[in-house]
């Protein structure tokens, strides 16, 4: 059974650019994390990412629900290190 | 589900010291002389109040382990509490340059502090850094903090000695006290502030809530529906947070407005609420090579790439702050999008490791846009066709 209450963050992503900017378009209640030219990085709950995939708008790949998230980014809190890019 | 709770007693005859030995199966955590401190189920709670007992819910367990096992993480930013008490110290030892103003107060009554820096009042030079309009972007509250100890710091040096001599640095670093609390005990990723909205949901985002083009938009990024995570507000300037930016705009008229968040390292100059350039030639120029010079110096510190963009091509936002303070006073005006670059390095939740190494490519950054929208050479210079 699938738990709708479940936030995730998802890689939504899209064939072209202008699909994704007609999805930024729609009033869908997404939290947008991250915007790049074929996709978008979004925290959502699984209603909202299956309600994308009934009308495939995009494609959805889970990456993590949010409190899996939120432990791992905890977890590495440590490994950051200084300065230079990752 | 359990939680942890405080129990009472105002009956004298009602002993709080027998609870220990009854069978009620409570998990002790703090004994008082006027009150204990438990761990229980809701069925405990519910019968130490048959009892007569007072009960007061102070935390839901698993929310409470979670933020103790991040402690050490968490003690690493700057809590509001512990924010102004820094403002307070920074603001007392460079008492002759430095003056601590509340700008306002949050819904919950949250002090919202602004630092002056600056040898003289009456200047019509004037910089604003503010920071956290969002609760769970937390490096955005370090940056502009340390931004303003490094300022009082080098006071005596130039360029910031003829900055101060000169005009005023004024420095916020926290706008939204209270989602910013609610993010330390309750949810490390909430946004928005905490307005109980009509419909029973919390929170109006606080950088959808200025007044220029405001509500124009109904996209999810830009939302008018009150649970969302960029609800736009009943009405422009709902909310007393934003308010007190807008107030202290109004009155210091200031020349430029850099302002933090997080993430995704960006530098986003104007417009937000549409894709189409600012039609001013000079500012659209100006405010374009100001980010791409911003950009190189960034990097030119530890690596780290800033992409500079319009802020609509990152997503459409109406009513946020840059649109605001351009749109309607003309000021120069970024947002910053501070690291990490991606939710595969921990998206808001940076490691403190990370907060010194932001700060140091974020400082000769916004030392070059002080010195562009501060000093009257480079002012005048910039206005020439």
């Amino acid at each position: 059974m699938t738990n709708s209450g479940v936030r995730w963050v998802a890689k939504l992503t899209a064939d072209s650019a202008a699909d994704i900017e007609a999805l930024l378009g729609l009033p869908l209640g997404l939290d947008v994390w991250e915007r790049h030219d074929d996709g978008l990085v979004v925290a959502a709950s699984e209603a909202q990412l299956l309600e994308l995939e009934r009308r495939r708008l995009v494609r959805v790949d889970r990456l993590a629900t949010q409190a899996e998230f939120e432990a791992r980014a905890r977890g590495g809190a440590d490994s950051g290190g200084e300065g230079g890019p990752a | 589900m359990t939680v942890i709770a405080r129990v009472t007693s105002q009956d004298p005859q009602l002993m709080l010291a027998p609870l220990l030995s009854a069978p009620l199966g409570l998990d002790v955590w703090e004994v008082k002389p006027d009150h204990m401190v438990i761990q229980a189920s809701e069925a405990q709670i519910e019968r130490l109040e048959q009892m007569g007992y007072g009960v007061e819910q102070l935390h839901l367990t698993d929310r409470y382990l979670s933020t103790f096992a991040t402690a050490e993480a968490t003690a690493a930013y700057h809590s509001a509490e512990q924010l102004e008490q820094d403002l307070r110290a920074l603001a007392e030892q460079h008492s002759d340059i430095a003056e601590l103003r509340e700008i306002g107060r949050s819904l919950e009554n949250r002090p919202i502090w602004a630092l002056r820096l600056g040898n003289r009042h009456g200047t019509d030079r004037k910089v604003l850094l503010l920071g956290c309009h969002h609760a769970r972007e937390w490096i955005s509250v370090e940056v502009p903090y340390l931004l303003a100890e490094h300022l009082l710091d080098e006071a005596d040096a130039d360029p910031v000695q003829q900055w101060l001599q000169r005009g005023e640095i004024w420095v916020a670093p926290m706008v939204n006290p209270d989602g910013h609390e609610f993010s330390r005990t309750d949810n490390r990723l909430w946004r928005k502030n905490r307005r109980p909205n009509a419909d029973g949901s919390f929170g109006v985002d606080p950088n959808r809530n200025y007044g220029y083009m405001w509500g124009i938009l109904n996209v999810n990024t830009s939302s008018h529906v009150p649970q969302d995570e960029t609800y736009v507000g009943p009405r422009a300037f709902s909310e007393p947070e934003v308010r007190a930016a807008r107030n202290l705009v109004a009155v210091e008229l200031f020349s430029g407005v850099l302002t933090y968040h997080s993430y995704s390292q960006l530098i986003l100059y104007p417009w937000g609420y549409t894709s189409n350039p600012m039609v001013d030639p000079i500012d659209r120029g100006g405010m374009q090579q100001l980010a791409e010079k911003m950009k190189g110096l960034i990097h030119s510190v530890h690596g780290r790439t800033y992409t500079p963009e319009q802020a609509s091509t990152l997503y459409p936002t109406a009513g946020d702050t840059t649109d605001w303070t351009y749109g309607e006073y003309g000021i120069w005006s970024l947002t910053i999008e501070l690291r990490p670059s991606s939710q595969a390095e921990g998206g808001f939740i940076l490691p403190p490791s990370q907060i010194r190494p932001t700060f140091e490519e974020n400082l000769p950054a916004a030392f070059e846009f002080i010195a562009q929208t501060l000093d009257p050479d480079t002012v005048e210079t910039r206005l020439q066709p």
